[in-house]
């Protein structure tokens, strides 16, 4: 016998939407020919391709190593992010879940996890690959890339936010792009600057604080604003 | 305070009072411009180190000031759109987008045309010059956005969103000088010690940015001034359809179903 | 079997979309049992009053009560209460069958629940003659079949009200009159369901017209 759900549970719907939303998503993800290793083949592929511009020159590669994984990383997260929505608003799951979690903050979160999940930590966790095909010594290589793990929860923020606002417009992947710019380039500027300074030997440089106090400013200020979004689309 | 507010917040009201004001601002701003333009460029001095390229600072910093003043206004705009739903304070925001554009580009033009003799180069990575020329990205995506969706209401919506999401890297334009080693120079008006300029060279460009800041208030109560009329004649052309109401047809037996929701259909 | 008491009103609801007005001065009673057919032209705002109920359209003006039990309030019902079920069966073609009814109950109940969850998807699926299906993927399926399974909530759901956007529009003949079975039970249960709807549906309903 169930029990009335209504009785038993309490209101909001936070967690409620979280898990099963995210548990959704994974095994989706897992289905749609390799839909979770998009992002991080992108990644792979500009790495690659970056590695072929500067050509073959070790001390041009190791200078410019941190610039180009963190924009190939910034770029596959933004490019993977308009997804995340776009399926729910297709197919009309958006306003059923939005009933049970008005505030859609359950959603929203389960989204964000998501793209931490399949894109940004992935793409952390193997750009130490890169950064040693970028001609660092793979222990220089791995600070460098505890720097950008470090950033990866901002990125997939920073993206799922954009995602959210371009989500009711029908160019929305090419505007939430756009409309990265000014929340990612910060990113990007004190994520490189850590990473350098990793790849040195001083991990705990100004710019790897800066880039974690950006981390907490954007959880607590990037949310609200994309919910907002996202309850406008719904509109 | 609530006066103020209703008159801004009535369209009938604020066209009165727009309809004083613009002209106002527009004779004041080209009256000034026309006093200050020969005492900027011909009676204040030459800079001792920077020479006669220092008259470009006349256009420069008035663009600069109302770049970002036209984002700050912007953005309180959308936060008053946002808490109070005033429409009229979605249209302000998105009037003065395309002047915080125009702005900003001007901005960063005769910022390049300034730097090339003085720093040897049009275009340097300096701190204030990013952020400025990611201001300009933001009026971009702002405005791209107004024109991406096509319901307007919703497009205010996230063209509020957008404004303060933006609204974040204004100080950093503002401040960057101060906090970063830049090569831009440091403020000189507006400072804690008061201005470091002589007053010949500060009379002309105060009354720059007086009128530029005039002529913005004169474009943006123009543009709300355009909207309402907009508003008014689509209204005109294409009346808003009549609303559902709601009537409760006779109960449906079981029976005869099919016949009841032909009447119901009428 | 689950028993609902409950109580829902609307007064003199306005309502926009887009700038401009779909509803004006609605007022609606509806109470447990009660199976009420939405009648009205395309954009008649039959879509926007479910919408409304169910929360996720303010309205400009007017008041909305509700009672469930003990609980009762003014303006949007609690969560808890309804089971919204739009005009688009919201099915993912990657996930099979019983994957995407899980999906719901996970959504609609307590982790409690878990012990009756399986019992009750297979009884669900067997409801809307998917039995034997539940382990294909949703990718196959018809848009028949695709309605079908998103009807499957209404028997996973347990709540109390019932918002539900052109149930019919893919059914095929018998599908419909499972459809009119699940709302019977429902009204039964002393449910509250309302049905947006073109088509004449074989079920003991209140008829309301928007237009």
């Amino acid at each position: 016998m169930l029990t009335p759900a209504w009785c038993a549970l309490a209101k909001g719907g936070f967690t409620r939407t979280l898990w099963p939303v995210l548990a959704r998503d994974l095994k989706t993800a897992t289905r749609t020919g390799g839909g979770w290793l998009q992002a991080l083949f992108f990644f792979a592929v500009f790495c690659t391709a970056a590695v072929f511009a500067i050509g073959p020159e070790r001390a041009a590669l190791s200078q410019t190593a941190a610039a180009m994984i963190w924009l190939g990383g910034a770029f596959a997260v933004q490019l993977a992010a308009p997804g995340i929505f776009s399926v729910d608003l297709e197919d009309g799951a958006l306003p059923a879940l939005a009933a049970e979690n008005p505030s859609l903050s359950g959603y929203y979160c389960a989204k964000v996890l998501l793209l931490i999940m399949l894109a940004s930590a992935p793409i952390a966790l193997l750009s130490p690959v890169f950064f040693i095909f970028f001609a660092l010594s793979p222990g220089n290589a791995l600070s460098a890339s505890a720097a950008v793990l470090m950033g990866a929860p901002t990125l997939a923020l920073t993206a799922a936010t954009t995602a959210a606002l371009g989500s009711g417009s029908k160019g929305g992947g090419v505007l939430s792009t756009a409309l990265a710019a000014p929340i990612v380039t910060p990113v990007i500027i004190f994520g490189v600057a850590a990473s350098e300074q990793a790849a040195t030997g001083v991990f705990f440089s100004p710019e790897l604080r800066i880039l974690g106090a950006l981390t907490l400013f954007y959880a607590v200020a990037l949310p609200p604003i994309a919910i907002s979004a996202l309850r406008v689309t719904l509109e | 305070m609530a006066t103020v507010f209703d008159t801004f917040a009535n369209p009938a009201r604020f066209e009165a009072l727009s309809k004083r004001l613009a002209p106002f601002c527009l004779i004041s701003a080209l009256l000034l411009i026309v006093i200050a333009t020969p005492l900027a460029l011909a009676f204040s001095p030459a800079d001792y180190q920077q020479g006669d390229a220092v008259r470009i600072k006349y256009v420069h910093v008035p663009a600069a000031w109302l770049a970002t003043l036209a984002f700050t206004f912007m953005a309180a705009m959308s936060a008053i759109a946002f808490v109070w739903r005033h429409p009229i304070a979605d249209e302000a925001a998105k009037s003065a987008a395309p002047v915080g554009l125009a702005m900003t580009g001007l901005t960063l033009f005769t910022g390049a045309i300034w730097g090339k003799p003085m720093w040897g180069a049009w275009w340097v990575w300096d701190v204030r010059l990013t952020s400025a020329l990611v201001l300009f990205f933001i009026y971009l995506g702002y405005l791209a956005v107004w024109d991406a969706v096509e319901d307007r209401t919703k497009a205010a919506k996230y063209a509020r969103l957008v404004a303060l999401t933006g609204f974040i890297n204004v100080p950093i334009v503002k401040f960057s000088v101060d906090w970063w080693n830049s090569l831009h120079q440091p403020a000189s008006i507006i400072r804690m010690d008061g201005p470091t300029i002589h007053s010949s060279m500060l009379t002309p460009l105060l009354m720059m940015i007086l009128a530029y800041s005039l002529f913005f208030g004169w474009f943006v109560l123009t543009g709300v001034e355009a909207s309402i009329l907009e508003t008014r004649a689509q209204r005109r052309v294409a009346p808003t359809p009549t609303p559902s109401t709601m009537t409760e047809a006779p109960r449906q037996p079981l029976a005869d179903a099919a016949s009841d929701t032909a009447r119901a259909n009428g | 079997m689950p028993s609902y008491d409950c109580a829902l009103s609307l007064e003199k609801v306005d309502c926009e979309r887009g700038g401009s007005p779909v509803l004006k001065g609605v007022n609606f009673d509806a109470k447990s049992s009660d199976t009420v057919l939405l009648f009205g032209a395309n954009g008649s705002g039959k879509s926007t009053f479910l919408s409304v109920v169910a929360g996720l359209t303010t309205p400009t003006s007017g008041v909305i009560n509700w009672r469930i039990g003990e609980a009762s309030g003014q303006g949007a019902i609690d969560p808890l209460g309804i089971l919204f079920v739009g005009h688009r069966a919201p099915v993912k073609t990657a996930l099979t069958a019983l994957e995407n009814l899980n999906f719901w109950f996970d959504l609609y109940h307590a982790p409690e629940d878990n012990r009756a969850k399986n019992g009750a998807l297979e009884t669900a699926l067997e409801r809307v003659g998917l039995l034997g299906r539940e382990n294909d993927r949703v990718g196959s399926f018809s848009a028949g079949m695709k309605r079908r399974l998103d009807l499957a909530r209404c028997l996973i759901a347990q709540r109390p009200f019932w918002l539900i956007d052109e149930p019919t529009a893919a059914l095929d003949e018998a599908g419909k009159a499972i459809f009119c079975e699940i709302l019977k039970e429902h009204a039964c249960d002393g449910g509250c369901a309302l049905v947006a709807t073109h088509e004449a549906l074989h079920v003991d309903a209140r008829v309301v017209r928007l237009g």
